[in-house]
């Protein structure tokens, strides 16, 4: 099953009994998540941590979750901004989440940081996140993966040419609503 | 990809974690038959993982002490007045700094005595504030408009502030301590020893008045659109430290490295006038910034300031009694007050002169005063000069349009004079 052609929603379901589902929820808004921490803690590490019990609190909720009438990414940053007020009031990033799930920690070394760092510097790929799921799964395929245009057409099983069209269309969006919000 | 990010480690880490969620709850059904054991197997691994390696290894920032009113935290009727409850705004709290971490927000509020205000820092945890060493937070209390980015400034005649700030600061949103123009070691506030040279943010903020609709700005080398705030045209802008335009000033020598060098950039004007704000659509038209050093911006014309009433003054004579104050601290003066101060406006001022020298001090006495009322105030007399001194009042206003300092206007009305031998 090819999960990137798939919506939030029917990954959230999915994911109750297939674990891949939920890895392709995550990285489909792993960027805006972190972005999001990054863009209100000092540090990148924090905003990383704040990133992982995020989705570690999402990945306990799910036998919870119902789909509802607002996207899945509203769930998903009320969930982050749940952790991030509890986090401020401790003091502390939780790891309750984690812990639960019994996963292993992440060493950050200098090279991770630079990487992070690299990464929450661009505001384009929280306007990525938000494109229609046809659109962003090309645009960070060809864009932030570098694959081919072929490759890229194989996987979703269609034309080359569709991939081009999504692409394009894909960044144009991208550049109106960065144009838009003066960044 | 051959280099693994830890957004994607951590997403490895999340599927397993999913996989062994998916693998328990489907053996969920059996687990209740051994619920006693399970939960004693439940209590080990949950001590296991109490001792074992931690996940929160970083830390958010701690809160360290406010900053400091300098001057004393605002009183109602007195300097620029106390806040006044329901104007006080966050009106921005998401401007994204260059280098990351919490965003730059802007507070707008008006004061008792007609007064604008706006302050500007970090946003943590839905204050503002700034920031030391990366990771102490000082919550920036409201009215504090010294050490801080912000200020306070007279409403024109139909009662809004208009300004227009442009100045380097500190990534922690301290304001700068020294001259752009000199790179040198200075003492800060307080004998703190500060390097000028820190500065490594460029903010631009203010207040375009409520008729400006749209602003077009500069930063990371492309233009922007935006939209003034909270129906006062409140805009801020950060970046990371601009090179200052720089001017001749004087003469020319013909040894250009003699020449005096100096901003071409107000630091404070009416309206923008500096190289960030590039244009500025109001109701009325749009206007093109240019860069000038005129105390008014650029957009002084469009921007529709509305000019401040003036005050009906009536007589304002009145006898003045001075005498010195015990152990030489300074000179008394009691006059009663003809003519009301309800505002920043207008004021009376006393003047102080050592006669036969030609120095002088003046103090305003800034606070609310009802017609008839009293005045007593000590003028300090910091050289502790002794002999003879000239105490002349004054009551002066506003005038229409004061520029950015709204400074009460120069010489004002007589009140009184009076003659005193400091012994």
């Amino acid at each position: 099953m090819n999960l990137d052609r798939l919506s939030d929603d029917e990954l959230l379901v999915l994911a109750r009994g297939e674990p891949q589902a939920f890895g392709a929820f995550y990285r489909r808004h792993m960027h805006a998540v972190q972005d999001y921490f990054r863009r209100r803690v000092f540090d990148v590490e924090t905003a990383f941590d704040l990133t992982a019990e995020t989705f570690a609190g999402a990945l306990r909720s799910l036998p919870r979750y119902e789909p509802q009438p607002g996207p899945p990414r509203a769930w998903l940053f009320g969930i982050a901004r749940n952790t991030l007020l509890e986090a401020l009031r401790r003091g502390q990033v939780q790891d309750r989440a984690r812990r639960a799930l019994a996963m292993q920690p992440i060493a950050l070394d200098e090279s991770d940081v630079a990487t992070l760092e690299m990464l929450c510097e661009s505001p384009a790929l929280e306007a990525i996140t938000s494109l229609p799921d046809d659109q962003r799964t090309a645009v960070l395929a060809h864009h932030v993966d570098g694959d081919s245009y072929a490759e890229i057409a194989k996987r979703l099983e269609c034309s080359q040419s569709v991939v081009r069209q999504r692409v394009s269309r894909g960044l144009r969006t991208v550049r109106t609503q960065l144009r838009e919000e003066g960044r | 990809m051959s280099h693994e990010t830890p957004l994607e480690r951590l997403g490895r880490e999340l599927e397993a974690a999913a996989a062994r969620q998916v693998t328990s709850m489907e053996a969920a059904p059996r687990r209740r038959r051994w619920r006693g054991r399970t939960l004693a197997v439940a209590i080990l691994v949950v001590g296991a993982g109490a001792g074992g390696a931690s996940w929160a290894a970083t830390s958010l920032l701690s809160s360290g002490s406010a900053v400091a009113f300098e001057r004393g935290a605002p009183i109602a009727g007195r300097a620029q007045g106390a806040p006044i409850p329901g104007t006080v705004r966050l009106l921005a709290d998401d401007i994204a700094d260059p280098g990351g971490g919490p965003a730059w927000g802007l507070r707008y509020w008006k004061t008792d005595r007609k007064y604008g205000c706006v302050q500007v820092g970090r946003v943590y945890a839905g204050k503002l504030g700034q920031i030391t060493g990366g990771k102490v937070f000082h919550e920036l209390r409201l009215g504090v408009t010294r050490g801080a980015l912000g200020g306070c400034f007279a409403l024109d005649g139909g009662g809004h502030a208009f300004i227009a700030i442009h100045t380097d600061a500190r990534h922690g949103a301290q304001p700068q301590t020294c001259p752009t123009v000199f790179q040198s070691r200075l003492g800060g506030p307080r004998g703190r020893g500060v390097r000028c040279d820190v500065q490594d943010r460029t903010v631009d903020f203010g207040l375009l008045g409520p008729n400006a609709t749209r602003f077009v700005y500069r930063a990371g080398g492309r233009d922007h659109t935006s939209t003034p705030l909270g129906g006062v045209g409140a805009y801020l802008v950060v970046q990371k430290r601009l090179k200052p335009i720089v001017r001749e000033y004087g003469f020319h020598h013909r040894d250009p490295k003699l020449n005096l060098h100096g901003p071409a950039e107000p630091y404070i004007a009416l309206t923008p006038a500096s190289q960030v704000v590039k244009r500025i659509t109001y109701k009325a038209g749009s206007c093109l910034v240019h860069v000038t050093m005129s105390p008014f911006g650029a957009c002084n014309a469009a921007a529709g300031f509305v000019p401040i009433p003036q005050p009906k003054v009536s007589d304002v004579r009145a006898p003045i009694r001075a005498f010195a104050a015990p152990e030489g601290r300074g000179i008394r003066v009691r006059f009663r007050a003809r003519q009301t101060v309800i505002d920043g406006r207008s004021g009376y001022d006393i003047e102080v002169r050592p006669v036969g020298s030609r120095g002088f001090m003046t103090q305003t006495y800034s606070r609310n005063v009802e017609a008839g009322s009293l005045v007593r105030t000590t003028v300090g007399l910091y050289n502790r000069r002794h002999g003879p001194y000239r105490i002349i009042v004054r009551y002066r206003t506003v005038r229409p349009r004061p520029g950015p300092y709204s400074s009460l206007a120069y010489p004002g009305l007589l009140v009184g004079q009076a003659r005193i031998d400091v012994p």
